[in-house]
């Protein structure tokens, strides 16, 4: 067990290599994998799946031969902030149109850096939305409603 | 003097005014965005790779071309002036460089850049117009076992001349492979891996990976370093080179052009590794090598032709074999997919007016990098200033929108997230999303390539070493994997990349 710990980088690539690569050799199994001569739809990613797999379990037993250098904290608040803020404008793009969900994405993402203030994060918001409204509607010509459903009076 | 008849229908197709406006938009954008702090040539192409997909076809390449080397111009810059550079092939210009600023050269050393970047460019693209359609025409004779053992060859060669661990590396191009496959299979029509999702049914959009894996990852990666950076500026003043220098200039442009046309057409090359190359030989052979690391002009000049060179090299194999060396030639490709054309030998002949014309705008796109930037120096300066706090919103601003646009579907702003998150922690590990996206763009090329190869020869496997011209790039490429897993070399190639 400590021989693993002492390279977690590749312990945890390596186990991400072997789960992915049997994940895909698994699904693969219900496309038909055919022949050699008649490659079927499930050959080629059955046999990417499992190269995948000896590169896993290559990782995981190089984790064993050397110690390598630590995994870097993650900054797993950041990623959340930026990722949700994403995630927000796409759910919220369709029904509340481009001008609040393009607010809302600028303000949740500054949160994610140390230099947030609310009246920064506002008049940014402000400047890209009018920016984005007139450079990608107008001037582009994007089919893209600006209110959305809440236009509908 | 088929050349000049070729160059003449290039630069009729380049000099038409929507293209002309376009290359010159290109390059202005590129330049801008690639001075910005955090922001490569890779992340830059791909934010405004959906702006392009409304234009003509030469038209989105020419535009996409001079982002291209607009943003490595811009990167350049900031290496100069901040000691920032904005990518990876900048660092080395960098290291002279700034110290030339901060002599008070700093114009210098810009105009340096410019020049030796326009030269360099313009030996560069006759090469391409030279040897391109030879290669071309030597590709018409592959069957698909060559293919399927030249994309090999690309993928194996990009990782052994790219920095970063070779097993996560590989590990990345099969994951790349696997989900290029995913959609409707061209051959059966099974839908692979969609889960039943409609929005899955074409494949995994292209720009949705590239944008998660090399804009929204970065973000978060450059935030997590949260102090602010004061960045001082030098000033920029007295551009013009005096006689003198351009006599020192001349050797080092010169070698780094044939050096950087050279590696910039071998896969994962391109304009890292020409300028590393450069400034390197040059220190050796110069005579003013003690000035190298404190402001010799040929430390600048190297390298900066040098990686001009290699990134307009670095079209030849995609443009005349239809593979990607590296992973802004990989967004081309998908670029050009997009547009209806598939790539590969037969377009030099099927879409002459095509080809050459995206030639001939490259020299064009020089041409714009020289007139442009000196003048707008002032401007650059003050954009490199640009408070990251107020600028990676921005970005995530255009990357949503630009994702939306494809498809007017929020599903590709979700797989941009998935791949924000899975190129993020990918960093974490020591894996590079390079080469998972050359791996996407080739996944399913390689996989029709291999079916057909394995049809034409009965289901027998060794058809793909007993066909010569096949054997000899297998051969390659598992030669650069023992050259590289070799103790030595490898300790050697690691230094190289510190």
């Amino acid at each position: 067990m400590k021989y693993l710990l002492q390279n977690p980088r590749d312990l945890w690539a390596g186990l991400f290599y072997v789960l992915f690569g049997s994940l895909i050799v698994w699904l693969g199994s219900d496309y038909g994998a055919g022949t050699a001569r008649q490659m079927g739809p499930g050959y080629f990613p059955r046999a990417m799946g499992a190269i995948l797999i000896v590169i896993g379990l290559c990782a995981m037993v190089r984790c064993v031969q050397r110690t390598g250098a630590a995994l870097e904290r993650l900054a797993l608040r950041k990623a959340g902030i930026i990722l949700g803020s994403l995630l927000l404008f796409a759910i919220l793009l369709e029904p509340a149109g481009l001008v609040p969900s393009l607010m809302l994405l600028i303000v949740t993402a500054a949160f994610a850096s140390p230099q947030f203030n609310w009246k920064t994060a506002l008049l940014l918001a402000s400047a890209l939305t009018l920016f984005s409204v007139v450079v990608f509607v107008f001037g582009l010509g994007m089919p893209m409603s600006l209110f959305g459903s809440l236009s509908v009076a | 003097m088929e050349l000049l008849a070729n160059l003449g229908l290039g630069l009729s197709e380049a000099l038409t005014l929507a293209n002309v406006a376009y290359c010159l938009g290109g390059v202005f954008l590129g330049t801008a965005i690639g001075v910005l702090p955090g922001l490569g040539p890779v992340a830059t192409i791909s934010m405004l790779l959906p702006l392009t997909f409304g234009l003509e076809p030469l038209t989105s390449l020419i535009m996409l071309a001079g982002i291209y080397y607009g943003a490595q111009y811009g990167g350049s810059t900031t290496a100069i002036l901040v000691n920032l550079p904005g990518e990876a092939s900048s660092v080395v210009t960098a290291l002279d460089g700034y110290q030339m600023a901060r002599k008070g050269h700093a114009g210098k050393a810009l105009a340096t850049a410019a020049i030796g970047s326009f030269i360099a460019g313009t030996i560069a693209t006759l090469l391409i117009a030279l040897f391109a359609p030879p290669l071309a025409a030597l590709a018409l004779q592959f069957g698909p076992a060559e293919y399927f053992a030249l994309m090999v060859l690309g993928l194996v060669a990009s990782v052994v001349l790219a920095h970063g661990s070779l097993l996560h590396a590989i590990g990345m191009i099969v994951i790349g492979l696997i989900l290029g496959l995913v959609g409707t299979d061209v051959n059966s029509g099974v839908s692979r891996f969609t889960f039943d999702s409609p929005h899955l049914s074409d494949g995994i959009d292209f720009v949705a990976l590239a944008m998660g894996m090399f804009g929204v990852a970065e973000i978060i990666r450059n935030l997590e370093d949260s102090e602010t950076r004061t960045i001082m500026v030098s000033k920029v003043s007295g551009l013009m080179p005096t006689r003198e220098d351009w006599k020192r200039m001349a050797g080092p442009i010169l070698r780094g052009t044939g050096l950087g046309s050279l590696l910039g057409v071998l896969p994962g090359g391109g304009a890292l590794l020409a300028s590393f190359a450069a400034y390197a030989i040059e220190k050796k052979i110069s005579k003013n090598s003690s000035e190298f690391g404190k402001g010799a002009i040929e430390g600048v000049a190297a390298p900066e032709s040098a990686n001009n060179a290699g990134a307009q090299t670095s079209f030849i194999p995609m443009l005349t074999l239809g593979i990607p060396s590296n992973a802004v030639m990989a967004l081309m490709v998908g670029a050009m997919i997009v547009q209806g054309i598939q790539p590969g030998p037969t377009v030099i002949t099927s879409q002459p007016g095509l080809f050459w014309g995206l030639i001939a705008s490259m020299w064009i796109g020089n041409v714009f990098l020289v007139i442009l930037n000196l003048p707008l120096i002032g401007i650059w300066v003050r954009m490199i200033t640009v408070p990251y706090h107020l600028l990676y919103p921005a970005i995530l601003v255009f990357c949503a929108i630009g994702v939306y646009s494809v498809d007017n579907d929020a599903f590709g702003i979700l797989m941009m997230v998935v791949f924000g998150l899975f190129g993020y922690l990918a960093s974490k590990v020591g894996a590079e999303p390079a080469p998972m996206l050359l791996g996407f763009i080739l996944g399913p090329m390689m996989e029709q390539y291999m079916r057909r190869a394995l049809l034409l020869s009965q289901g027998d496997f060794t058809v793909f070493v007993s066909r010569p011209l096949s054997l000899t790039l297998l051969v390659f490429a598992a030669a650069c994997l023992i050259i590289v897993l070799l103790p030595a070399l490898r300790n050697k190639r690691e230094e190289a990349f510190q």
